[in-house]
């Protein structure tokens, strides 16, 4: 009876901790899926996830958007992860993939990111007075 | 008349107090509770690892709890912890904190009665470490889903904080096991012989 107990306990233990593991991995890989997660990753390794509610929180601070108006600067994104020293980014959806090069001025001023829950994240680029839009991005690839 | 009014003295102290525990059983609880608070605010592993305090948190509980075997002592402590807790303004929870400490007291108190108190047997002693850590755990993410921080904060590197949790407090049973066999055998002589010469 007292052995039965244990084993049903070991198998408790390892069941939540199994579990744990899998609404992890079921909500980073259904969220970059449809766009609700953003992974930010470099040659190396992935440097962070960032979700739409991440992004609303960092717009609460009006100095992040000031530049942009409607969203978050791409290079406020990206400082607020820690990246650093890359030269260009790979922006993918599930479809496409676009690489523009790092400019500090782009960056700040008319390149940024917004989250809305019927295009999810996307990323706004605008050229002189043209904005090219990509929806539903799941990965920023960075390129040192 | 010296026996009598020693008599009467501790029959008050053994008498129900609140819980179905006397107040020697609350006071003894209050001491654990404290213990947990100031190791959380003293002690400082440089491990790096998520959950490490669970060795000396559960650890500690397991031994208030083998050393206070009835129902409600494990609520005492967590009580007395973590009102301590928010005094000392430990965590990041604010006034939330509370329920970090108080969850792993509360199934304590389910949990070991469960297990029959056999709080000496490491296995025992490490199932239950491990359960009252993982309820810390599920305790803060509760927490962080009342104070609405993003769901992706809580979910990231979740199964490893869990499998951290879970070993931390099995390793916290353990040690406690080991004490409870040293200091179980020398507390149960000590009342025993206390009794006797009471009655």
């Amino acid at each position: 009876m007292k052995d039965k107990k244990v084993i049903i306990s070991i198998l408790l233990i390892i069941l939540i901790v199994s579990s744990a593991y899998s609404i992890e991995r079921y909500i980073k890989e259904n969220g970059t899926a449809k766009g609700e997660i953003l992974e930010i990753s470099d040659d190396q390794q992935t440097i962070a996830y960032i979700s739409g509610d991440i992004i609303m929180k960092l717009l609460e601070n009006d100095d992040l958007k000031k530049h942009t108006g409607d969203g978050l600067s791409l290079n406020s994104l990206l400082n607020s992860v820690g990246a650093y020293n890359y030269t260009k980014i790979e922006i993918k959806n599930r479809n496409s993939t676009l690489i523009i090069p790092f400019s500090a001025t782009d960056f700040d001023k008319n390149y940024y990111i917004k989250y809305t829950s019927t295009n999810n994240m996307t990323v706004v680029l605008k050229n002189n007075g043209k904005c090219t839009t990509i929806e539903n991005i799941s990965n920023i690839h960075l390129i040192k | 008349m010296y026996e009598k009014a020693q008599y009467n003295v501790n029959n008050a102290y053994n008498q129900s107090y609140i819980l179905n525990l006397s107040l020697a059983d609350v006071l003894k609880s209050s001491i654990f509770g404290t213990l947990i608070a100031i190791a959380q605010s003293v002690l400082h592993f440089p491990l790096h690892l998520p959950g490490h305090s669970s060795i000396y948190w559960m650890g500690i509980l397991l031994v208030g709890k083998a050393l206070i075997p009835r129902f409600g002592s494990g609520i005492i402590m967590g009580i007395i912890s973590g009102t301590l807790a928010i005094f000392f303004g430990l965590g990041k929870e604010g006034i939330f904190v509370f329920v970090k400490y108080f969850a792993p007291g509360l199934l304590i108190d389910v949990l070991v009665p469960f297990f029959g108190y056999k709080l000496n047997s490491f296995v025992i002693a490490g199932i239950c470490g491990a359960f009252i850590s993982l309820s810390k755990l599920g305790a803060s993410i509760l927490i962080g889903m009342i104070l609405k921080v993003p769901l992706l904060f809580l979910t990231i590197g979740l199964g490893y904080v869990a499998f951290f949790h879970a070993i931390f407090g099995a390793i916290g049973g353990i040690l406690a096991a080991l004490i409870i066999r040293r200091l179980k055998p020398i507390i149960d002589k000590t009342s025993l012989s206390k009794n006797e010469s009471l009655y």
